[in-house]
C-alpha cells in the first residue's frame, strides 16, 4: 500500500536546543559552528511508502524534511561515528557527496554477528550530503532475520531511504545526523508490513566517545 | 671493484666520451680551421683555465697558494658563494669546485685551509646578522688570462653590451610579468601564501686559530669582521643526497630498483640499458618486446652502477636472466597453471606449481611455452622457495578513517591472509596510541579463521605508534617472517626510524601506504607498496605481499599484440620431464594498473622536493622511453663565477687538447659548465620573478632529460628540464616564488611557460569538491586523489597551478609527466628508423652538444649520424656486458670488443685506430677518472642562452660581469677548434656523401 503524508512538520534537532530558560534567548543552533547557507526543506516531497498495514499508523506520519540549519552539509563529515552504540566510519566525499558509514569490528558474541552475520566493514548507510539541499538522501541497509534469507533471497537484504534527515549538533558540540525511516516485518509470501518509524540518531563521536 | 672491471669501465668511459668529441668536431661552422696558433689558444686555454681556478682545487695546493689564514677567509669571502641549505652537504674538495658552500661547508673548508698550514684551530659559532645582508661576493677579479684569450680571438668584451643588457632585462621584466599576471588570476581562487620569514637555514661558524703568539684569532668566511659573542661548536657529520629509482607496478608494490650516492660536485647521470636479448634487441625494431628486461645504470665519477633489472611492462625482474644451458632442467612428472595474471598487460605471469624440489635450479630454457600453438618467449619471474611466515599489523589511528583507509587495510588484510595458506604462521596486531595483539604467530587450517582475527581489531583507537605491535607479533628467535603495515604513513619521523631499527635478522618489514607517503617510508622499510585509492584493488596489492613472501615458480612473457576479449590458450611443457600444463585467458583491455619508474632524491631519510615519475612503463612506449638520458646535479643553486668560467674554459681546452693529441689531455673536474649554469640561473631567475631575495633551506636538485620518440619518419627528442627539489625557494618566497620557478624552469629552456598558457589560454578549476575528470593524465589524477589541493589547470589537464591549502602554488606539467619545461627539436631526420641502433646513435649524436651548438641543424648532425651510431652501438654493447658482469659477477672475461664490432658494424682497430690509441693511452694514464658518459651533461647545452643568463644573474644581484662576453668567446673557440683527426676525416668523406642522399629534407 502506498501512502502519501503530504503535512506535518518534523524537527529532529531539537533535542540539541533545551527549551530556553524563563526570559533568556534559546541557545543559537549553530553555536559550534556554520559551514554554509542553512537548508530547511520541509513536505519537499510525497513521501512513498510502499508497506502493507500504514494505513492503521496512528502517530503523525513524518513528512520529507532536509533540516540543515547550520550547513553541515558543507563540512567534512568524515570520522569515527556511534551508530546505535557501535562504532561507524564515515566517508564524506566532498568530491562527489557521497557518503559512507560502515561498522568497524563486531563483537562476535554480539547479536549483529551472531544474527545478521554483520561484521567489519558492513556499510550501514549510504547516500549523498552535498552542497544541493534537495539532493540529500541516506539509505539504511537493513537486513530481515536470518530466515527470510531462504524465503525472500531479495529482500532479505534491503535498503530503506530515510524520510526526514536532520543535520546539527548535540549539546557537547558533536555533530549529528538524524534520521527517520519506517520498519517492517515480512511474511513467508514476502508481504512487507509496517511496524512504526523509527528514528536513528547517529553521533559524531571521535575516537573517545565510542566502546569498542 | 676488481681491477678488470675497472679498465673495462674505463674504456667504456673511452668509448662514450669518443661519440662526444666526434661530435662536436662535426658540428655546422666547425670546419677545419688553418689556424696556425693552434698551440697557442691552447696554452691561453689553459692559462685562463688556471686563473679560474686560483688558488687550487684541492686543500692542499689551496693552503700553500694563500700562505697564510687571513689570506684563506679572504679568499672565501670574495670566492666562494654562500648558499642556502640546511646541514653539511659538501667537502672541503667540493666547496673549492664548485666555489658555493652553506656557512657550515664554508667553515669546514676554512679550517681545513687553515690546518693544511700547519695551525691549530677551533670552531665557534656566532649569530647570524639579524637583518637582511648583502650575499654578493665583494671583491671583483682582474682576469688577464680571460681578457687575453678575448684579445686572441678578436672580441671586444664590450661590444654590444648595451644590447645584451636590455635583451636581458626585457626578458626579466616579461617574466614579472608573467608571475605578476598568475599572481593575480590565482588570487580570485584561493588565499595565496605570502612569503616566509628569511631565515638562515645553516649555522654561522667561525674558525679561530692559534697564531705563534699562542692568541686564538677568528677568521670568518662570510663576513669580513667577525662576530662577538661566540660559543663553542662542532661542524655535524655530513649528509649525503642519495638518487633513488623505483618501480612502481601496475599493482602498487613499489620495488627498488636501484640507489646512488649524488657526488656534491659532479653529476650524476641516468640511463638504462638492456640487460638480455642484446642481439635481439639491436637488430630488431623499436618494440619494447626486443628487451625482454631492462636495468638502469647510474654513472658518475667515472664508475657505473647498474640497479635491479625490470619488464617494460614494470615488473620487478626477480631472478637474473641467465642463459646457463648446463644447468639440469628440474624432473617434472605433474605440473599445474594455477594463476593467470595479465595485470601488466601485454606481459602475463603464470603461477606454476609442479612437484619438482623447491630448491630446483629453474631457467628459462628448461619452460617450453606456447601461446595459441606459437612458441612464445618465457622467462622465469620467480623461483619456488620457502615461504616466511606474515605478521600483519594494521594502523586503527583516527586518520585512517580519511579516505576509507581503515577499510581498504581491511580489505588487503584479507586479500594477504586469503594467500597465505599454511604451513605459514599468521600473526596480527592493530597499532594506535596501546598495541593490541589480535593472533600470535599461529597456523590457521580455516583460513576464515585467521580473517576473523585479523578483523578483531579493526576498530579505532586513539594515538598513534606503529613498532610497538611489531614487538609483539614479530618477535624474534621464531623464524623468518614478513611484517606487513598497512598504514596511512601519518605518522612522524620518530616512528620511521623505529621501524628502519626493527629491519633485519629473521625479520622483513614491508609498509603498505598511500602513494604521497611511498618515498618517506621507502628509507625505513624493506619495501613499500601501495595502498590504492578504492577497495577494488587492495584485493591486488593484498595478492603482490603474498607473492613477496615467496612460495612458486612464476613464468612471464609479453603476449602479442591482439584484440581485447580474444581467447589465449597458453600450452606449458619442461625439458626435464613428461608433465604438461594448459590454461586459457581472455586478452584485457590493457594493463590494470599504472607500472612506472619513479626517482626521488632522499637526504637524512626524508625526500627532497617531489619524486618524479621518469618513466611510464606498460604502454606501446616504454621502450623508447627507456632511450632517454637522464642528469642529476644537486647543489646549493648558486656558485660562483670563478666556477663557471673555469668549468667553461676546462671544456674548452679539453676540446683542444684532443683534437691537437696533447699528451695529459683531461676532462675538467667538478660538474658540467651547462648544469652549473643552468642551477644559476633557475636560482637567479626566481629570485627575479618572485621580485625579492629568497633564502632557501634545502639544496637544489635539477634534472635534465633528454628522451627520443618517432615522430612518422623522424626522429624527436625532447629535452625537459625539470627541479626536483627547487632548494626550498617556493616555500620560503610564497606563492609568488612558486609560480617564479615554474617561469624560470621555461626561460632555462627557452620556450613558453606554463605561467604564460595558463594566462592566456583557457583554464578550468579542480578543487577538493569538484569531481576528477574523466581522460585527464593519470599523473594529473594521482596528484589530486586524496588531496586537498586545488588545481587550475588547462582543458586537458596537461598543466596547471597547484594550490596546497597553505596557499604555496607549484607548477606543473603531467603530460609527460613531468614539473617544469620541455622542448621537442627535431634533431636529426631519417628516410626510416632503421631499427633500434639508429635510435642510441640519434641519441647520442644530436644530443652531445654543448655550448650553444643549434638543436635545429639537423643536417650536420644526419650527415655524421650513422657512423655515430656504430660507435655509439660499440659503447652501449659494452655497456650491456658491464651490467652482466656487475649483475652475475662474470669471472671468464667475454670478447665484448668482438661482438660489439661485430654487431655493430665497426672496426675499432682500423676506423677508430687514431681516437682508440688515444683513449687507450688516456685510460693508462687515469684521463678519464671523473667523465664516463656526456650524453646526459649534454642533454642540457642548447638551453643555456649565456649572454641572458648571466646578466639576468647580475640583475638578480649576483654581479658576474666577466661572463657577459663569453657567448661571443664561445662561438669564436669553436671556429677555432682543430680539425679531426685523419682517420676520422676519411670516414667522414664517405659517410657523408652515403648519408646526404638518404637524408635530404
Amino acid at each position: 500500500m502506498m501512502i502519501q503524508a503530504m503535512a506535518g512538520a518534523f524537527a529532529l534537532v531539537q533535542s540539541a536546543d533545551p527549551a530556553p530558560v524563563d526570559g533568556a534567548e534559546p541557545p543559537d543552533p549553530c553555536r559550534f559552528g556554520t559551514y554554509g547557507p542553512a537548508a530547511d526543506l520541509i513536505d519537499t516531497a510525497p513521501v512513498e511508502i510502499d508497506l502493507e498495514g500504514l494505513e492503521s499508523f496512528e502517530g503523525e506520519v513524518p513528512t520529507a524534511d532536509i533540516i540543515d540549519p547550520c550547513g553541515l552539509r558543507f563540512a567534512d563529515l568524515s570520522g569515527v561515528w556511534a551508530f546505535n552504540g557501535h562504532q561507524a566510519v564515515a566517508y564524506h566525499d566532498l568530491r562527489t557527496g557521497a557518503f559512507r558509514m560502515r561498522f568497524t569490528h563486531v563483537a562476535y558474541d554480539h547479536p549483529y554477528f551472531e544474527t545478521w552475520a554483520i561484521r567489519f566493514g558492513y556499510p550501514v548507510l549510504d547516500g549523498v550530503i552535498g552542497p544541493e539541499a534537495d539532493a540529500l538522501h541516506v539509505t539504511f541497509n537493513s537486513i530481515y532475520p536470518p530466515g527470510v534469507e531462504q524465503t525472500c533471497p531479495d529482500r532479505y537484504r534491503h535498503r530503506v531511504d530515510y524520510i526526514a534527515i536532520a543535520l546539527g549538533y548535540d549539546d557537547a558540540g558533536r555533530a549529528v545526523l538524524s534520521g527517520v525511516r519506517p520498519r517492517a516485518s515480512i511474511d513467508a509470501q514476502c508481504v512487507e508490513t509496517f511496524i512504526e518509524f523509527e528514528t536513528d540518531t547517529i553521533v559524531r563521536t571521535g575516537v573517545e566517545g565510542v566502546a569498542p | 671493484m676488481s681491477a678488470h672491471f675497472r679498465n673495462r669501465a674505463l674504456i667504456i668511459a673511452g668509448l662514450a666520451v669518443a661519440v662526444w668529441v666526434l661530435s662536436l668536431f662535426l658540428r655546422p661552422g666547425a670546419e677545419p680551421a688553418p689556424d696556425q696558433d693552434q698551440a697557442t689558444l691552447l696554452e691561453l686555454l689553459r692559462a685562463a683555465e688556471a686563473e679560474a681556478a686560483w688558488p687550487g682545487l684541492d686543500v692542499e695546493s689551496a693552503a700553500a697558494e694563500l700562505e697564510t689564514p687571513e689570506a684563506a677567509a679572504a679568499f672565501l669571502r670574495s670566492g666562494v658563494v654562500l648558499q642556502d641549505y640546511a646541514g653539511r652537504f659538501a667537502d672541503p674538495n667540493d666547496v673549492l669546485l664548485t666555489r658555493g658552500g652553506n656557512g657550515e661547508d664554508q667553515a669546514a673548508l676554512l679550517r681545513a685551509l687553515v690546518e693544511a698550514m700547519g695551525y691549530e684551530t677551533r670552531l665557534r659559532e656566532a649569530d647570524w646578522p639579524a637583518g637582511p645582508f648583502d650575499r654578493r661576493l665583494q671583491t671583483e677579479r682582474d682576469r688577464p688570462a680571460h681578457h687575453a684569450v678575448q684579445a686572441f680571438l678578436a672580441i671586444d668584451p664590450a661590444a654590444g653590451e648595451e644590447e645584451r643588457e636590455a635583451e636581458a632585462r626585457a626578458l626579466v621584466d616579461q617574466l614579472r610579468a608573467e608571475v605578476d599576471a598568475a599572481f593575480t588570476l590565482l588570487s580570485e581562487h584561493a588565499d595565496l601564501a605570502e612569503p616566509g620569514v628569511q631565515t638562515r637555514p645553516d649555522r654561522r661558524i667561525l674558525v679561530e686559530y692559534r697564531d705563534g703568539d699562542d692568541a686564538w684569532r677568528a677568521l670568518d668566511p662570510v663576513f669580513a669582521e667577525p662576530a662577538a659573542g661566540t660559543r663553542p661548536v662542532e661542524l655535524a657529520a655530513r649528509s649525503d643526497v642519495t638518487a633513488r629509482l623505483d618501480l612502481i607496478t601496475s599493482d602498487g608494490a613499489r620495488v627498488p630498483l636501484g640507489a646512488a650516492r649524488i657526488d656534491p660536485s659532479q653529476e650524476l647521470t641516468l640511463s638504462f640499458a638492456p640487460a638480455s636479448g642484446l642481439a635481439d634487441y639491436f637488430e630488431g625494431p623499436p618494440e619494447p618486446a626486443d628487451a625482454a628486461l631492462w636495468r638502469p645504470v647510474f654513472q658518475q665519477g667515472g664508475q657505473a652502477f647498474a640497479g635491479q633489472a625490470f619488464t617494460p611492462a614494470g615488473r620487478p625482474a626477480i631472478v637474473p636472466e641467465v642463459d646457463d644451458a648446463s644447468s639440469p632442467a628440474p624432473v617434472v612428472n605433474a605440473a599445474e597453471i594455477v594463476d593467470t595474471d595479465t595485470g601488466a598487460w601485454p606481459e602475463v605471469t603464470l603461477t606454476v606449481r609442479t612437484d619438482a624440489p623447491d630448491n630446483a635450479p629453474w631457467r628459462a630454457a628448461h619452460i617450453r611455452l606456447s601461446e595459441n600453438g606459437a612458441p612464445v618467449r618465457a622467462r622465469v619471474a620467480a623461483l619456488p622457495r620457502p615461504r616466511r611466515d606474515v605478521a600483519v599489523i594494521t594502523d586503527v589511528s583516527p586518520s585512517m578513517t580519511e579516505q576509507g583507509r581503515i577499510f581498504i587495510a581491511g580489505q588487503i588484510g584479507r586479500a594477504l591472509l586469503a594467500r597465505t595458506p599454511r604451513p605459514q604462521l599468521i600473526s596480527a596486531a592493530t597499532a594506535a596510541g596501546t598495541p593490541q595483539l589480535q593472533s600470535n604467530r599461529r597456523m590457521y587450517f580455516n583460513t576464515q579463521m585467521g580473517v576473523d582475527a585479523f578483523e578483531t581489531g579493526l576498530v579505532i583507537r586513539a594515538g598513534d605508534d606503529l613498532t610497538a605491535p611489531i614487538a609483539q607479533a614479530a618477535r624474534p628467535g621464531y623464524g623468518p617472517i614478513d611484517v606487513v603495515v598497512l598504514t596511512d604513513g601519518e605518522v612522524g619521523d620518530d616512528q620511521l626510524e623505529r621501524l628502519n631499527a626493527l629491519r633485519g635478522g629473521e625479520r622483513r618489514i614491508y609498509a603498505v601506504v598511500p602513494e604521497r607517503q611511498a618515498a618517506r617510508f621507502a628509507q625505513a622499510v624493506d619495501r613499500v607498496f601501495i595502498m590504492p585509492a578504492d577497495e577494488a584493488a587492495a584485493a591486488g596489492v593484498g595478492q603482490a605481499i603474498a607473492a613477496a613472501a615467496g612460495g612458486v615458480l612464476s613464468i612471464s612473457y609479453v603476449a602479442e599484440a591482439g584484440e581485447p576479449g580474444a581467447e589465449r590458450a597458453l600450452e606449458l611443457s619442461f625439458e626435464g620431464g613428461p608433465a604438461q600444463a594448459s590454461a586459457a585467458f581472455t586478452a584485457p583491455d590493457g594493463p590494470a594498473g599504472e607500472p612506472r619508474l619513479e626517482l626521488s632524491l632522499v637526504r637524512d631519510g626524508a625526500v627532497l622536493g617531489e619524486p618524479r615519475t621518469l618513466v611510464e612503463l606498460g604502454g606501446p612506449e616504454s621502450g623508447w622511453a627507456l632511450m632517454a638520458q637522464h642528469a642529476l646535479l644537486v647543489s646549493g643553486g648558486r656558485v660562483s663565477e670563478d666556477a663557471m668560467l673555469r668549468a667553461f674554459y676546462g671544456q674548452e681546452r679539453w676540446v683542444h687538447e684532443l683534437g691537437l693529441e696533447s699528451p695529459g689531455a683531461s676532462p675538467p673536474p667538478g660538474p658540467d659548465f651547462v648544469l652549473l649554469t643552468t642551477a644559476q640561473q633557475l636560482t637567479g631567475l626566481t629570485e627575479q620573478g618572485a621580485g625579492a631575495p629568497i633564502t632557501g633551506f634545502a639544496l637544489q636538485g635539477l634534472l635534465v632529460t633528454a628522451a627520443p620518440s618517432p615522430d612518422g619518419g623522424s626522429l624527436s627528442v625532447t629535452r625537459t628540464l625539470d627541479l626536483l627539489s627547487d632548494g626550498g625557494l617556493g616555500a620560503s618566497g610564497g606563492a609568488r616564488a612558486g609560480l617564479a620557478v615554474g617561469s624560470a624552469e621555461a626561460a632555462a629552456l627557452g620556450v613558453e611557460s606554463v605561467n604564460a598558457a595558463l594566462v592566456r589560454g583557457a583554464r578550468t578549476t579542480i578543487d577538493p569538491r569538484t569531481p576528477l575528470p574523466d581522460g585527464w593524465p593519470e599523473a594529473a589524477l594521482r596528484t589530486l586523489r586524496g588531496a586537498q589541493a586545488t588545481l587550475v589547470a588547462a582543458p586537458d589537464g596537461g598543466a596547471g597551478w597547484l594550490i596546497d591549502p597553505s596557499g604555496q602554488v607549484t607548477v606543473r606539467l603531467f603530460e609527460p609527466a613531468a614539473k617544469g619545461a620541455r622542448v621537442t627539436r627535431i634533431v636529426a631526420q631519417f628516410d626510416t628508423i632503421r631499427h633500434r641502433l639508429g635510435l642510441a646513435g640519434a641519441v647520442a649524436s644530436g644530443l652531445l652538444s654543448p655550448y650553444n651548438v643549434p638543436g635545429q641543424s639537423v643536417g650536420a648532425v644526419t650527415a655524421i649520424l650513422d657512423f655515430d651510431v656504430r660507435l655509439f652501438c660499440a659503447s652501449s654493447v659494452a655497456l650491456g656486458f658491464l651490467n652482466e658482469e656487475l649483475e652475475q659477477g662474470y669471472t671468464d672475461e667475454p670478447d665484448w670488443i668482438g661482438y660489439a664490432e661485430d654487431k655493430c658494424a665497426i672496426d675499432l682497430d682500423n676506423t677508430l685506430g687514431d681516437f682508440w690509441q688515444s683513449f687507450t693511452t688516456g685510460v693508462a694514464n687515469g684521463w678519464l677518472g671523473d667523465r664516463l658518459t656526456d650524453a646526459a651533461k649534454a642533454a642540457g647545452g642548447p638551453g643555456v642562452t649565456h649572454s641572458q643568463e648571466v646578466i639576468i644573474n647580475t640583475e638578480a644581484g649576483i654581479l658576474i660581469t666577466d661572463l657577459q662576453s663569453l657567448a661571443a668567446t664561445a662561438a669564436a673557440l669553436h671556429e677555432r677548434r682543430p680539425p679531426p683527426l685523419p682517420g676520422r676525416t676519411a670516414v667522414l668523406a664517405s659517410e657523408s656523401s652515403s648519408n646526404a642522399a638518404q637524408t635530404a629534407p
